[in-house]
């Protein structure tokens, strides 16, 4: 390893990481929730579209 | 036979150097540097890369006795990054983030994270450096991490937060911008966003304060997960920077000057026919602005040069490079102060005339400034053309033009050898062939000029 890659750096780096796996980790969540809704509102509108087709 | 010639720029790196010979590139991969190297050749990551055009192409030319000898492709021209623009400078980062990405999945690391290691062609970053990949080991650190917060995170935070002019610190600072600099250079709002308070203010903090241990920084792990959630989160934070609005003189030049749009038209009309009649395969369009002569010249050359000193042109320019004429090589570029031979020794990073010639130059609109603005002699701004190409297209505009009129504010009486007479005259000097065209009503003269 030929650059110096500096403690403090290292330490930083490992709060970074720390940080951002908590961030995605609650991305993961509200998109999981937010798929959950949307998987919801398509089968909402898919069945009210049926009962449509069917009147 | 010419002898071997190391690069001075790769003395760094023990695995390995690039040298020239013949007038051919080579890279010498060191016993050293081996087996990282041949992980990296046998993975198939080295060869997707290159047919995704982010990897300089190279072939292997022999195995000695000091180890692998690679033939590389060479690039038609290299800028630095000093004289990018926001946009290259934030794509440059995001290949880098990328290819750190696609080597932590093939079980390889990049052990630097510099700038210098990617260049543009086609107005699309490529990486250049080899030797960059190494063997990943389990739970280790990005050691470069440092190093990309000082080449990438710091300038770009600084062009974004304070003024696009900061890139010029990186001149001064070749392997970096200081971490501590950048965060006292950056204003206080952002302590208080936390990407820059992580990657540029803590950092520096913890720099500061934490003194270099040996037996600490060994001891520092970091599991892979983790550190791909730190590339991840850098990569979107990155991707999202768009490039800062300042208001330039310069933005508004083509609609606000003394062409009536005839004489632009004819103008248009005469570049063509110089480009055309020369049969060129590279130019340098010095004072390109928005590149409306740079996309004529592209018309017919494989390679064009287009330089300004101001940011939003070289943005513009590398826009259009991006959506229309990919032949454009954008370049900022102070003709008062082009970029200097730099690094250790002065032979690290070449200077601008060192790395720039072409079949021909375009200085449109250009000389009266160098004359009234910078206060150039007659006989300096021969010397330019006559040092980049044989052949030259070069617009002379009169003082009593209204542009011209605005430069000298009154103080005419000192560029009384402005004059179309002496301006050929000591062009011929140098050029054989001078031929003057009028663009009709203008009272504006294109020189068009051959050795």
């Amino acid at each position: 390893m030929y650059i110096d890659a500096g403690t403090g750096s290292m330490m930083l780096q490992v709060i970074a990481a720390g940080f951002f796996t908590v961030v995605i980790f609650f991305k993961s969540i509200r998109a999981y929730f937010k798929q959950l809704l949307t998987k919801k509102n398509l089968s909402n509108d898919s069945l009210e579209k049926n009962h449509e087709d069917r009147g | 036979m010419k002898t071997a010639d190391n690069i001075s720029a790769s003395f760094r790196d023990p695995d390995g150097f690039v040298f020239q010979k013949d007038g051919g590139l080579y890279r010498q991969i060191l016993p050293h540097g081996s087996k990282s190297f041949h992980h990296f050749l046998n993975s198939g990551l080295a060869q997707r890369l290159i047919d995704q055009g982010k990897l300089a192409k190279f072939t292997i030319e022999a195995i000695n006795e000091l180890g692998t000898v690679l033939h590389i492709t060479r690039l038609p021209y290299i800028s630095y990054p000093y004289e990018w623009c926001f946009s290259q400078l934030r794509d440059a980062a995001l290949l880098t983030l990328e290819l750190m990405q696609e080597a932590l999945a093939n079980g390889l690391i990049l052990k630097d994270a510099t700038a210098f290691n990617i260049a543009f062609r086609k107005c699309r970053p490529i990486f250049l450096d080899h030797t960059s990949f190494e063997l990943y080991q389990e739970d280790a650190p990005w050691r470069a991490y440092r190093q990309f917060a000082m080449h990438f995170i710091a300038p770009l935070l600084l062009m974004k937060k304070v003024d696009l002019r900061c890139l010029q610190l990186f001149q001064g600072n070749i392997d970096g911008i200081p971490l501590d600099l950048a965060s006292r250079l950056l204003p206080w709002h952002t302590w208080l966003q936390p990407n820059p308070l992580l990657h540029i203010h803590w950092h520096a903090s913890l720099e500061k304060r934490i003194s270099s241990d040996k037996s600490s920084r060994n001891a520092t792990h970091l599991p892979k997960r983790r550190l791909l959630a730190l590339l991840s989160g850098m990569t979107s934070w990155i991707a999202s920077m768009k490039p800062p609005r300042q208001s330039t003189e310069w933005e508004h030049y083509y609609n606000d000057n003394s062409y009536s749009d005839h004489s632009f038209a004819a103008k248009q009309e005469l570049v063509r026919e110089f480009c055309g009649r020369y049969s060129i395969h590279s130019c340098i369009d010095l004072g390109a602005n928005s590149g409306v002569f740079t996309k004529i010249a592209a018309e017919f050359a494989e390679l064009i040069i287009a330089a300004d000193f101001d940011a939003h042109a070289v943005e513009a320019l590398y826009q259009l490079g991006q959506t229309q004429t990919d032949e454009i090589q954008p370049l900022l570029l102070d003709l008062n102060n082009p970029s200097p031979d730099l690094g250790v020794l002065g032979v690290e990073r070449d200077s601008f005339f060192k790395r720039t010639s072409a079949d021909c130059v375009l200085g449109l609109a250009l000389i009266h400034h160098l004359r009234i603005t910078g206060n150039w002699s007659i006989r300096q701004i021969v010397a330019l053309f006559d040092k980049l190409a044989p052949a030259a297209l070069v617009e002379f505009i009169p003082l009593d033009d209204e542009q011209t009129q605005r430069l000298t504010r009154g103080r005419e009486e000192i560029y009384q050898d402005w004059t179309l007479d002496n301006v050929r005259s000591a062009f011929q000097e140098k050029y054989a062939h001078c031929h003057v065209k009028p663009l009709l009503d203008s009272g504006r003269v294109l020189l068009e000029l051959a050795r």
